[in-house]
């Protein structure tokens, strides 16, 4: 079998004698000579190309501690290996291994630049209204996947999902209250999101519709960005949610009724305890296959991808394109 | 009930503005260029960044604005809701609008910085593998949305329109298969790669589309036809990957015959066959399929952003890859 660094793993610092390498929330120190050969070896880790005898092959003298240094990596879990095609994993295992990626992966959307120009002032007023469309069109399209997921659900799954849009399929109107307050009802209701948006609701409607626990876990994943608490869920490692949020409206002042729907929003979803809902709904689940758990993770890896996008929508195309709100094409309107 | 939209105007929609030598700027809408002073446009911009926002209602800003939108108005910028047809043939819908938008949508789909620095010899081969990937599974896609589009449209023979289009299209992707394996791709890293969320999103959005209107997946169908049909539009694109960036001639053909197919199977006329199984397509019902194309049309700018995003960072794997349990 091939060995590769883990591509979950960032090395974060390559000097003589020193290796620094994160990988989900942990820091690993390689130092002295396991760090020299860490370092001589890291283009074939990056690869993935060679077994560990060709590794040892091309390193030559050193094989043994080659050896070591692997065996030392595959301990810490930082290199790739084989996972026991019938073995099991427990819902509640499995809660904290996709808890654990989760956490990692919330990086990804803290640290989009466009936090960072509302934060300095330098987003556009079309970016700023967009963001608060889009927000609005997202939690507005828990209707839409919450409503298919209850639909399409599995016998255990169905009663957290039913009490779940039960719970959500109003908060759309939480944020919609801000934008009556800048915007006309009808003018909010008949907006369209962007492609972006879209991308997100369609594929939680997709997900909804084929696994119940692929799609929840996923929402999860949502969900954290929501109730992590404050300073964890710093939008960068200084800036937690209730400054930008101050920031927001110190820089655009119009968007005090936006945010105060966001916060509304964020204390609710607090306050319903849906934080605990994906713990109670593994506690209820069989053990899961390798390939059931590699699905799973694979729809909640795409949800960081589409979230991503989501952010990138508001930021690209709002700049590009600075038409707010979007509204539905006329046969003269074109 | 705000401003303008008070005064039942509405702002048609334009699709780019260029500063001219002389001060003025042109603007661009669906079929005619309107061309302002730049006072004029400052102004224009100004009323419609507000059109929407209530506060613009106050009378006082009513007057100020009236005459710029009589002039607005007078220049073809704006029209009366009263005036939108309470319905059309399906033949004119297509013939007399949807044929006019087209131009306009496309010019703004494919208005990203993408095709420009392509052409220009500032992409990669990287950036071109990566839009042949996306390229593969948005047409191995098409088994996502083309049956699904046949099994609920309620109209028999635009039902059977869909099937000979789904007959005809569904195993296209062996094309861009080609294009890649003459890009030293092996058939392992073409089945295992993953397609981008927004190239997900072409096939789910199209699968919107087919479970709420026949007609409102036509159009997106059509809008997408469009960009195949103008071989002076794509030709040079191609030529430029092969001149710029050693891309094989390989790696480009299989592309061509994938369009010269399309031509042959005529289906950039689909639209026009299905919208004539229409007497009349109402103002509400028209509105609706428009949103889906224009949308369509928005759909492809914000994938070639997502294309342009991803693969231009070499730190991205190439090709996009799952989650894997073992690697990650």
């Amino acid at each position: 079998m091939n060995i590769s660094l883990k591509r979950s793993a960032k090395v974060r610092e390559v000097a003589s004698e020193h290796v620094a390498i994160d990988y989900l929330g942990f820091s690993y120190e390689l130092k002295g000579n396991a760090a020299n050969i860490f370092s001589k070896i890291l283009p074939v880790l990056h690869s993935g190309n060679l077994s560990l005898q060709e590794i040892t092959d091309q390193v030559g003298s050193a094989k043994d501690d080659v050896k070591k240094l692997l065996r030392l990596l595959g301990v810490h879990d930082l290199i790739s290996g084989s996972r026991d095609p019938d073995a099991r994993m427990s819902g509640v295992e499995f809660y904290e291994y996709h808890r654990k990626f989760c956490h990692h992966w919330l990086k990804e959307i803290y640290s989009h630049p466009f936090w960072d120009k509302v934060v300095q002032g330098t987003a556009t007023d079309a970016q700023i209204l967009g963001f608060a469309f889009e927000k609005y069109h997202y939690i507005e399209g828990a209707h839409e996947h919450m409503g298919i997921a209850a639909a399409n659900s599995t016998k255990e799954l169905m009663p957290h999902l039913a009490k779940h849009f039960c719970e959500e399929y109003t908060h759309g109107d939480i944020y919609r209250s801000g934008l009556v307050q800048l915007f006309d009802n009808d003018v909010v209701l008949n907006s369209q999101p962007l492609p972006s948006t879209r991308a997100l609701i369609n594929f939680l409607n997709e997900s909804a519709a084929k696994n119940s626990l692929a799609y929840y876990a996923a929402n999860e994943f949502l969900q954290m960005t929501e109730n992590e608490d404050e300073d964890d869920s710093a939008l960068n490692s200084t800036e937690p949610v209730s400054s930008f949020y101050a920031k927001m409206t110190e820089h655009y002042p119009y968007t005090v009724p936006l945010v105060d729907a966001f916060i509304r929003h964020t204390k609710l979803d607090q306050q319903l305890g849906h934080e605990n809902a994906f713990f109670e709904m593994c506690k209820d689940i069989s053990p899961l296959t390798m390939s059931e758990v590699h699905n799973i993770m694979d729809t909640t890896r795409s949800l960081v991808d589409v979230l991503k996008l989501f952010m990138d929508g508001i930021d690209v195309f709002y700049e590009h394109f600075p038409e707010v709100p979007r509204m539905p094409s006329t046969l003269l309107s074109e | 009930m705000t401003g303008v939209l008070q005064q039942g105007l509405r702002f048609k929609r334009h699709y780019d503005v260029r500063p001219e030598d002389d001060g003025h700027y042109s603007v661009q809408f669906s079929g005619q260029v309107a061309t302002l002073s730049r006072k004029t446009w400052d102004a224009y911009k100004d009323i419609t960044a507000k059109a929407y926002l209530k506060d613009a209602s106050s009378d006082k800003t009513n007057t100020v604005k009236s005459g710029l939108l009589t002039l607005l108005g007078q220049n073809g910028l704006t029209y009366r809701v009263e005036d939108i047809p309470a319905a059309v043939t399906g033949i004119d819908f297509h013939d007399k609008y949807f044929e006019s938008f087209l131009k306009a949508w496309l010019y703004k789909a494919f208005s990203h910085k993408f095709w420009d620095l392509m052409m220009k010899g500032e992409g990669s081969s990287r950036l071109y593998a990566g839009w042949l990937f996306e390229l593969y599974h948005y047409t191995k896609n098409a088994n996502r949305h083309m049956p699904l589009a046949a099994a609920t449209c309620s109209n028999k023979a635009v039902k059977s329109l869909f099937a000979k289009h789904y007959r005809e299209e569904w195993n296209h992707f062996h094309f861009f298969e080609r294009a890649l394996r003459a890009m030293d791709f092996s058939k392992e890293d073409i089945l295992n790669s993953k397609p981008l969320p927004m190239t997900m999103e072409m096939s789910n959005f199209m699968r919107e589309a087919a479970r709420r209107d026949s007609v409102a997946y036509a159009i997106c169908s059509a809008v997408l036809e469009g960009t195949t049909v103008d071989r002076n539009s794509f030709n040079p694109f191609y030529e430029a990957v092969k001149e710029h960036y050693g891309v094989p001639r390989e790696a480009v053909q299989p592309i061509y015959d994938h369009l010269d197919l399309d031509v042959k199977y005529q289906h950039s006329n689909l639209f026009r066959e299905i919208c004539e199984e229409f007497g009349e397509i109402n103002a509400q019902h028209a509105s609706l399929i428009l949103s889906y194309g224009h949308q369509m049309a928005e759909h492809i700018w914000m994938w070639t952003d997502n294309i342009w995003n991803y693969y231009s960072k070499s730190n991205n794997s190439l090709p996009n890859k799952p989650f894997d349990i073992c690697r990650d």
